[in-house]
């Protein structure tokens, strides 16, 4: 048995004589193929333990939705855990009439609600009826019999997220559940039914309050996207805004799932103690039922040239806070790895030259971060710098430190010596994400469907040690324009 | 004929087959999936070895990618600073790092490490304190090099320690922002007291008492060898990297260390429904709760599995109940806290809207109490059960996660099996053991009930719950910075305070022995809103006081002898804490009465801080600080009538310690004295009580049995 383990760790180990070498062994090790329906998997063997991860990407996000439907591909996220016509029902038939029910119930109360002058007597009658249809309803239902079946086999960091672009599920299995991903996942997509929906909604709206509406922070950045942005979809919250979660329908959502998740808009990734040829026996038994779909669209809308400085200021019961974002290219603009010399140089560490001017020398911040990057990265996005002032220091003191070591960059070449160091933390950096199987598999997919391929995650250093201290002092000249900024507060008020 | 070639063939073929997980051609519910058993595993072990300075070591080889990583853990925590030095420990923690050693600046040490990708950190946290280490291969001898000497020798320079300071002040000034934050940190301080080391808050008072000294001092007492481990894992050879550690770290001297004992932790939690009012969210914050366990308790392993079922996942109850089927939570959750030498905390919670928190806080506690009554069904423990077997893989399934543990099991004196006994007493569990763990342990009706939220909106009075106490989460004021006396503030502070005496009575002062004042007394803001009594206060000279107040529910009595004091009231007899008997210390100290009749005597320094105004009047302040116990006031002496406008010391208030302000007015003459008829304290700003004195007694005598403690 030992000596098995050993052998494995060989084959997978990194080569000791040039990291760079190390990459591209690991590079090698990864397995690419495409079903016929479109799908794409990427499959990366390592034996050490007996434990598997895997990542669904599905390349629909935000910037998907049109208006009135904001919040959809979330709503949606949460609903890929209600199971389908075998999973989560005691008896889907009888459930289904009852659905249906639920849906003309809430269309009607939903009708008077939206009157100019709802009846009150009629509505409340309305309300009723609809409470009643969905008590029966969920008389069927087996609840949350999908995340229960995967945290009884030993599943492990369950979950999912959706931003502006992408939705995302994951998570991790022992390796001898390696079938159950396949059943579960391709159910998920291949049969989902939409149970419990308008309950759901309560519970996405529940974490709309929690993440922006209650909290200074979440509140900030909607206000701060919707001004940066004016013509993108960037600019609407990727959790909705409040009446449009009020007047989603099952059917929209239904009408959503249908157009987006198709097989050509996913990939999967799989990484740890599994078998390549058996990963694509399951894949073509399992997701092979999804029917092909025509790929989605990139976004037709582009963000015009920003003309001139916008600003946005919330008072709050809150100590101040400093956004400040300035446009920049997508991920596959050519200067992405100058942006990410930018971003190293500015943030990373005690000696970048943020934290050493507004942290340690000016102390008007306690933290200060500049990154390449929000909201998305698939299409052009900010150059995003957040401050947190010290006590009793302002954002404004903040701004003022942070422009003048934009300045700085604008003006004076960056150091042999520190471009280099940049590059030794970008290589170590990778070392760090290759080691985590959940962490490369979600880095493999998004590289795959954003970064222009999943071989740029190898590349991406190539790229990085091409960058000249010209690049650097061009690109900084070309962002960090003041009429190319959105700039957002809060201030605080007197409790 | 069957010839027996073609038998064993066959015999060979089903072998062949049975050896083979059985393929599927066909896509399968998950319910009908069959599983090969699960790899077996060998854990690594990693090697231990002792330094001859008593510094435990840990190896293990990792050969995967060409890094290598440490951590350290040391016997030490935030548990054992001083009351009024909170935050010492974790400024300490960071400063050892950031403040260079004897022979490097902390930015050289950070110019060091990120010119070659690596990091040194270190911290103090509640319960221990250590390092980590991250370096490529090639840079360990740096690596190595740099984490022994700010482990051994910490200069706390670079004005470092001020830039943890900033950090530290600015936290609290933003703690209010967040109500989730809010919510968690005064959950703990209900459950564990306000005062406990596991839940007390930093404050800008115990950050501004906290010098270098104290810093090197701590650092001293603890990071010695022989109250350390390190843990190494990574690209290198056992046999080398011990050689290393060997030469890196066995010049460092052992030292005798001696643990503070562990804080106490209350057994019980009172039933209590607290209240936060935060009138900016439309979301409330639940917190519901108790002390929880130790991980080494007999019936760890059914608690746990009694709340997994409950409160843990995506099957709980509470995520099935509350969140899925009633749709009034995106967060809900319990959690049953264990540590490995103290007990952690029993949590159940979530958030809700405005409107429905009463509604969300009883549906929590209504499957609380049946699942107290009836236990949990034994698909729910099985479900629990799998679960956790099924995922025990995940705990080994890299080497830092396998040596962490074992370091970490070491340093609290566990056994070093103690995980796989976890497991075994998972598979040992019962229903029974299950409901009876949640009966004995589980009391939800001596459940501390917290809400933090906007009151207007909510769908009802939180006080259909109980008895409301509204927390004030003011933060207090730093404290004034009061400079150090010099011979000309001096000798003006004392010329004010002269003139004080000889306002209020002159030589007559000195003959007084007790007084007592009687009136009506004001407290504004309790839980049952403002109360009134009738108060009478007698201080006996220099530092006894009787305090006897009459109120609807009886009459409640409180005594200091000048060392200990109690408490009489109508619900029995309770001793002052030691805390707050000290704090009668200072207040004894500081009564002006006493300061003026030791004026010739060195038991205080006096001497003048500022002008300033006290309702528009001019005043002049002067600081009188008393020697023995260091107390401190402010006095604020009205410069037209000479007489005391106001005085400010430093005390405990309920969001903390901050100023206790006391104004002084109508004063009328007693018997050749003039003394104040109308006393408001104002805690943090906030008038707090109110004494209108109706009649005065000076020198009544009082009989010495009245500083006998009752029996019970």
């Amino acid at each position: 048995m030992k000596k098995i383990f050993l052998s494995l760790i060989a084959c997978t180990s990194f080569s000791l004589s040039s990291a760079q070498n190390g990459f591209r062994d690991i590079e090698k090790q990864v397995v690419e193929f495409s079903l016929k329906n479109g799908m794409k998997f990427l499959v990366l063997p390592r034996h050490e333990a007996p434990v598997v991860s895997f990542h669904t990407y599905v390349d629909i996000g935000a910037v998907n939705e049109s208006r009135g439907i904001t919040g959809m591909a979330h709503i949606f996220e949460h609903i890929a855990f209600k199971g389908t016509t075998t999973i989560g029902t005691k008896n889907y038939k009888k459930e289904k009439v009852w659905l249906d029910a639920v849906d003309k119930s809430w269309a009607a109360m939903r009708g008077e609600e939206t009157k100019p002058k709802p009846d009150s007597a009629r509505l409340s009658i309305l309300k009723k009826d609809f409470e009643a249809m969905q008590d029966s309803a969920s008389n069927y239902v087996v609840s949350n019999e999908f995340g229960q079946a995967i945290e009884q086999n030993g599943g492990v960091g369950l979950n999912a997220t959706t931003n502006a672009e992408a939705t995302q599920y994951f998570f991790s299995l022992p390796s001898n559940k390696l079938e159950l991903w396949f059943s579960l996942t391709s159910d998920r997509f291949v049969d989902p039914v939409i149970r419990d929906f308008y309950k759901e909604k309560d519970v996405v709206m529940e974490e709309r309050r929690l993440r922006t509406e209650s909290n200074p922070i979440g509140k900030l950045l909607e206000e701060f996207l919707s001004v940066a942005f004016k013509a993108h979809p960037y600019r609407e919250p990727v959790i909705g805004h409040m009446s449009d979660l009020q007047g989603i329908s099952r059917a929209e959502a239904e009408a959503f799932y249908k157009k987006y998740y198709v097989p050509s808009n996913m990939v999967m990734a799989i990484v740890g103690d599994v078998d390549p040829g058996e990963v694509k026996r399951l894949a073509e038994v399992y997701f092979g039922r999804l029917a092909p779909g025509p790929k989605t669209d990139p976004v037709r809308t582009v963000e015009p040239p920003q003309v001139s400085e916008r600003r946005v200021t919330l008072h709050e019961q809150s100590q101040p806070i400093l956004l400040i974002g300035y446009k920049k290219g997508s991920a596959t603009d050519p200067d992405d790895a100058v942006y990410d010399v930018i971003s190293d140089l500015l943030s990373s560490g005690r000696t970048s030259r943020l934290y050493r001017s507004l942290v340690r020398d000016r102390k008007v911040a306690v933290a200060v971060q500049g990154f390449s990057g929000f909201p998305g990265q698939k299409y052009p996005n900010l150059f995003m710098f957040f401050a947190v002032a010290a006590q009793g220091k302002t954002n404004d003191s903040c701004q003022a430190a942070i422009d003048g070591q934009l300045d700085s960059l604008k003006q004076t070449l960056v150091s042999d010596d520190d471009l280099k160091a940049v590059k030794t933390r970008a290589r170590v950096n990778l070392i760090r994400t290759l080691a985590s199987n959940s962490g490369m598999a979600s880095q493999l997919t998004f590289y795959e469907k954003v970064g222009g391929g999943w071989r740029e995650l190898f590349g991406q250093l190539d790229r990085l040690n091409a960058v000249t201290a010209q690049d650097v002092k061009r690109v900084a000249n070309e962002v960090f324009r003041n009429s190319n900024r959105t700039v957002g507060t809060i201030e605080p008020v007197k409790h | 004929m069957r010839s027996p070639k073609y038998f064993s063939a066959a015999i060979l073929l089903i072998a062949a087959f049975a050896l083979c997980p059985a393929q599927t051609a066909k896509p399968l519910q998950y319910k009908k999936l069959h599983y090969p058993p699960l790899r077996s595993v060998q854990i690594p072990e990693p090697s231990r070895f002792e330094l001859a300075n008593g510094m435990v070591v840990y190896l293990l080889e990792d050969h995967d990618f060409p890094v290598i990583n440490a951590s350290v853990m040391v016997k030490t925590g935030s548990r054992f600073e001083p009351a009024d030095k909170v935050g010492l420990a974790s400024l300490t923690g960071q400063v050892m790092r950031t403040g260079g050693t004897t022979s490097r600046t902390g930015d050289e040490i950070d110019e060091m490490l990120e010119r070659v990708g690596a990091s040194v950190e270190t911290f103090i946290g509640t319960s221990s304190g250590g390092a980590r280490l991250s370096v490529l291969k090639e840079d360990i001898d740096l690596g190595l090099d740099v984490l022994s000497d700010v482990l051994r020798n910490p200069a706390f320079g670079d004005g470092k320690i001020e830039l943890a300071k900033i950090a530290a002040r600015t936290s609290i000034a933003r703690r209010n922002d967040q109500v989730g934050a809010i919510a968690s940190r005064e959950f703990n301080r209900l459950v564990y007291g306000a005062d406990n080391p596991y839940a007390r808050l930093t404050e800008y008072e115990t950050i501004e008492n906290i010098t270098k000294q104290d810093m090197v001092d701590f650092h001293r007492k603890y990071f010695v060898p022989n109250n350390t481990i390190i843990a190494l894992w990574g690209d290198f050879n056992t046999k080398e990297m011990r050689a290393k550690v060997d030469s890196v770290f066995s010049s460092w001297p052992r030292q005798a260390v001696e643990l503070p004992p562990l804080p106490a932790v209350r057994k019980a939690t009172p039933r209590s429904v607290n209240f936060i009012k935060k009138d900016d969210v439309n979301q409330s914050q639940i917190y519901i709760g108790q002390i929880g366990g130790r991980l080494d308790d007999s019936d760890s392993a059914p608690l746990n599995l009694a709340d997994d079922a409950f409160g843990g996942g995506f099957a709980s109850r509470l995520f099935k109940h509350v969140r899925s089927e009633q749709g009034l939570a995106y967060s809900v959750f319990s959690s049953w806290g264990e540590d490995y030498d103290h007990a952690g905390l029993f949590r159940l919670g979530g958030s809700t809207k405005s409107a429905t928190t009463v509604k969300m806080v009883q549906s929590i506690l209504k499957e609380l109490h049946e699942v107290v009554k009836d236990g949990i069904t034994d698909d729910e423990l099985k479900f629990a059960k799998d679960s956790y077997l099924n995922s025990f893989v995940f705990e080994y399934d890299t080497k830092g996660k396998v040596i962490n543990e074992i370091m970490t099991l070491d340093y609290y004196g566990y056994p070093k099996d103690f995980v796989q006994k976890q497991q075994h007493d998972v598979v040992q569990t019962t229903r029974e053991m299950v409901n009876d763990a949640i009966k004995k342990r589980w009391n939800p009706d001596a459940m501390a009930i917290l809400v933090v939220g906007k009151e207007a909106d909510f769908d009802e009075a939180l006080s259909t719950l109980g008895t409301v106490r509204t927390i004030d989460i003011a933060i207090p004021a730093a404290p004034e910075k009061i400079p150090d006396p010099t011979p000309a503030t001096t000798g003006k502070g004392m010329d004010l305070v002269k003139h004080l005496f000889d306002t209020m009575g002159g030589p007559k002062i000195l003959t007084v022995k007790d007084v007592m004042e009687s009136g009506k007394v004001t407290v504004l803001g309790t839980p049952m809103g403002d109360i009134e009594m009738q108060s009478e206060v007698t201080s006996v000279l220099p530092d006894k006081i009787i305090n006897k107040s009459s109120m609807m529910m009886g009459e409640m009595t409180m005594v200091y002898d000048g060392k200990n004091g109690w408490v009489n009231t109508p619900m029995g007899m309770q001793d002052l804490p030691a805390s707050q008997a000290e704090e009668m210390m200072k207040q004894a100290a500081l009564n002006p009465m006493n300061v003026l009749q030791s004026l010739d005597k060195p038991a205080y320094a006096i001497y003048y801080f500022k002008d300033d105004k006290v309702d528009d009047k001019p005043v002049s302040v002067v600081i009188v600080k008393h020697v023995a116990t260091g107390a401190v006031a402010r006095w604020y002496i009205d410069n037209q009538t000479g007489l005391l406008a106001k005085t400010i010391s430093r005390g405990r208030t309920q969001a903390g310690p901050g100023d206790i302000e006391e104004f002084f007015s109508d004063y009328r003459d007693e018997g050749g004295i003039k003394l104040a008829h109308k006393m408001e304290t104002f805690s943090n700003g906030k008038k707090a009580i109110e004494m209108l004195v109706s009649t005065v007694k000076i020198n009544a005598g009082v009989a010495a049995e009245a500083f006998q403690r009752p029996k019970e």
